[in-house]
């Protein structure tokens, strides 16, 4: 059994091919035991950009962090404003 | 050399003086409008009486060709916090009045009766004319009738009718590159103390207008080259705030549970996707509106924006990301062609936008109008264009509506309303809402840089821990950034560029044969600091006061369930440096 997961993607970024969603707009993923942050940032094409990562309202700064059974990842490009 | 005009309007004829700008030399925007408040006004004076001064200042590059040059200062004792109080904006006033050699406008004394005046400012020197058929007309209304007796290369500093009626939320409006009063001095009711002088308009001629010449022009070119290739580098300069505005702030606030909403009952607003500065951004271009746009001449970032209604006609600027908050999910309100038309409300009337939508919010709490209401929220704002009793209730603020209506859940700093980010979940812009010179404040201390954003380092949001720290360097840099008239989003990039930092003090230094270090910057800020924070202690704003109200230390804030955890002996370090 794979870990299921919401992806939301803000500010202009986009998937790179097209993931089974909800009516929320939240991309649903089904990952193995020990899928990390970095490997969901490449599965989305987003290595090579500047990110704000938050998982379940926490800002992540492990990337090396294992995905957990329903975790909500949020991806942001840097933002700002005030 | 830069000049000071004052203008007496106690006088039976409004008396003009021209001056040196002598002592105040060294100052521009907030820390010329702050040295003479703080030198000048009798701190324990009523902030709508003769002893009180409004100064216009423009900042220290206005007027010259640098990019982001301008912001302009308005200043003096507030009649919402009672201390000293500065507010700055865009638009074009801030070049305009530069170019013509001034360095502030001072407006002293009150007249005697009831007449409203407008002043003329051009390369002729500055006309005070009395013209009472101006009287409670909107901003925009205003505008329009001086485009029709000047013409349209005029920038404007104009008051609305909440400005006439000297309420609390009042706010200076400057007009942007369209000639539209959009941008606005909005906090602490500068508006009412216009509105005091009986100043209903500057009107600044911009027909004739020519940079300023820098000390050393080759100097000044490459810097400014260098400053702008920096701010288009990075990401936040060139691309964030450029495609979307600073609503962009909605989505990110929201996921990590600081958004207020309720009237900071919750952290995170269901309607939140829904008034996010990305579908703004879209209705703009489907409407045929514009996500990029620049609020005055000069700027480079273009965080501004035009916001067309369903049928493709202009109702507002883009709505900023504290006004879709305050107006929007702080009411619990979901609509934004809704906030949109509230932004526009508040422009024309004059009104702070986070001033009234805290008090708005706050009168959903006592159950005057339901959450998510918008069009009772509308009618609250009519109201107060109307003057009704109602209307000025709501339109002197948060805390006077919490009294009117009895609410002890009010969120305020020495009487400023609280803007979009909750203390409880970005601990830092707790600090800089409690401490600031000026009240609940995020622009004078901007915490949610580091404790979200990932701008200048990261400083975990949720923990006290270096909050006191990351809170006093970045007040101490904001002073500095608002005495420049450069616009304060380029700390961005100077947080995380240093070679961007050094191009804006060459910018500095070769306009005016100066020779500042990083170190004398800081200096700077803390010298800003040190004379608004003696001002409110003679005014009676004692560190008693640098709190904020007691329920963010009791009621957790879901969905972190967490309290303000500074303690207050930390706040009262905030200063000591």
């Amino acid at each position: 059994m794979g870990l299921n997961i919401k992806v939301r993607l803000f500010g202009g970024l986009t998937p790179p091919k097209s993931y089974p969603k909800n009516e929320s707009n939240e991309y649903l993923f089904q990952v193995e035991e020990n899928y990390r942050v970095a490997n969901l940032i490449e599965e989305l094409s987003l290595s090579d950009k500047p990110l704000i990562v938050v998982i379940n309202g926490l800002i992540c700064n492990d990337y090396e962090r294992a995905i957990k059974e329903g975790d909500v990842i949020s991806f942001f490009p840097p933002i700002a404003g005030g | 050399m830069r000049k000071i005009i004052r203008i007496n309007m106690s006088a039976e004829k409004p008396e003009v003086k021209e001056e040196p700008i002598g002592q105040y030399e060294r100052y521009g925007g907030r820390s010329l409008t702050s040295a003479i408040v703080s030198c000048e006004v009798d701190p324990l004076c009523h902030p709508l009486g003769e002893d009180n001064k409004f100064v216009i200042a423009p900042g220290l590059l206005s007027g010259s060709a640098s990019a982001m040059s301008g912001r302009i200062s308005v200043g003096c004792k507030s009649p919402l916090t009672g201390g000293i109080k500065e507010a700055n904006a865009g638009g074009q006033p801030s070049q305009a009045l530069a170019r013509l050699g001034i360095g502030a406008i001072v407006l002293e004394g009150k007249p005697k009766n009831g007449d409203l005046y407008k002043i003329e400012v051009s390369k002729s020197g500055v006309k005070v004319i009395k013209d009472n058929s101006l009287k409670m007309l909107t901003n925009y209304e205003l505008v329009e009738k001086l485009k029709k007796e000047y013409g349209e290369k005029i920038a404007v500093i104009s008051i609305g009718p909440a400005g006439e009626m000297k309420l609390s939320a009042a706010s200076v409006a400057c007009t942007d590159m369209e000639l539209r009063p959009t941008r606005h001095c909005g906090r602490g009711g500068v508006g009412a103390v216009m509105g005091s002088k009986g100043v209903k308009a500057i009107i600044i001629d911009e027909s004739d207008s020519k940079y300023l010449e820098p000390k050393d022009p080759e100097a000044f070119k490459d810097a400014n080259k260098r400053f702008v290739t920096g701010l288009q580098k990075h990401p936040v300069t060139g691309q964030g705030l450029p495609a979307y505005g600073t609503n962009v702030l909605t989505n990110i606030i929201n996921e990590v549970g600081a958004y207020p909403t309720y009237n900071f009952k919750n952290g995170q607003f269901a309607g939140a996707r829904k008034i996010s500065g990305e579908v703004e951004a879209q209705l703009e271009k489907e409407r045929g509106g514009n996500p990029t746009h620049g609020c005055h001449r000069g700027c480079v970032i273009r965080c501004s924006g035009i916001y067309h209604d369903k049928d493709g006609h202009y109702l507002t600027k883009q709505p900023e990301y504290e006004t879709v908050w305050s107006l929007g999910g702080n009411c619990a309100i979901d609509d934004i062609d809704k906030i949109a038309m509230m932004d526009f409300l508040c422009d024309t009337i004059g009104l702070d936008t986070i001033e009234v939508g805290v008090a708005i919010s706050v009168a959903m709490e006592a159950g005057l109008v339901k959450w998510g209401d918008a069009d009772g929220a509308i009618k609250l704002l009519n109201e107060i264009k109307e003057g009704t009793y109602l209307g000025r209730i709501i339109g002197n603020g948060a805390e006077y509506t919490g009294k009117a209506f009895g609410v002890d859940r009010v969120p305020v700093v020495k009487g400023q309303g609280l803007p979009a980010y909750d203390p409880r979940a970005a601990q830092g812009i707790g600090v800089t809402y409690a401490t600031s010179t000026m009240g609940a404040d995020h622009t004078a201390g901007y915490a949610i840089a580091s404790n979200v954003l990932k701008c200048g380092g990261f400083v975990d949001p949720l923990k006290p821990e270096g909050q006191v720290e990351l809170s006093r360097n970045l007040q101490i840099a904001t002073a500095f950034i608002d005495s420049t008239g450069m616009c304060l989003f380029i700390a961005f990039a100077l947080l995380d560029q240093q070679d961007t930092f050094q191009a804006f003090l060459d910018l500095l230094n070769s306009f005016y044969g100066w020779n500042i270090t990083a170190n004398d910057a800081i200096e700077y800020g803390k010298n800003v600091l040190k004379m608004e924070r003696d001002f409110n202690i003679r005014a009676g704003l004692t560190s008693q006061k640098d709190r904020l109200p007691k329920f963010f230390y009791t009621e957790p804030l879901p969905p972190h369930n967490k309290v303000f955890m500074i303690k207050d002996e930390d706040l009262d370090k905030v200063f000591n440096w």
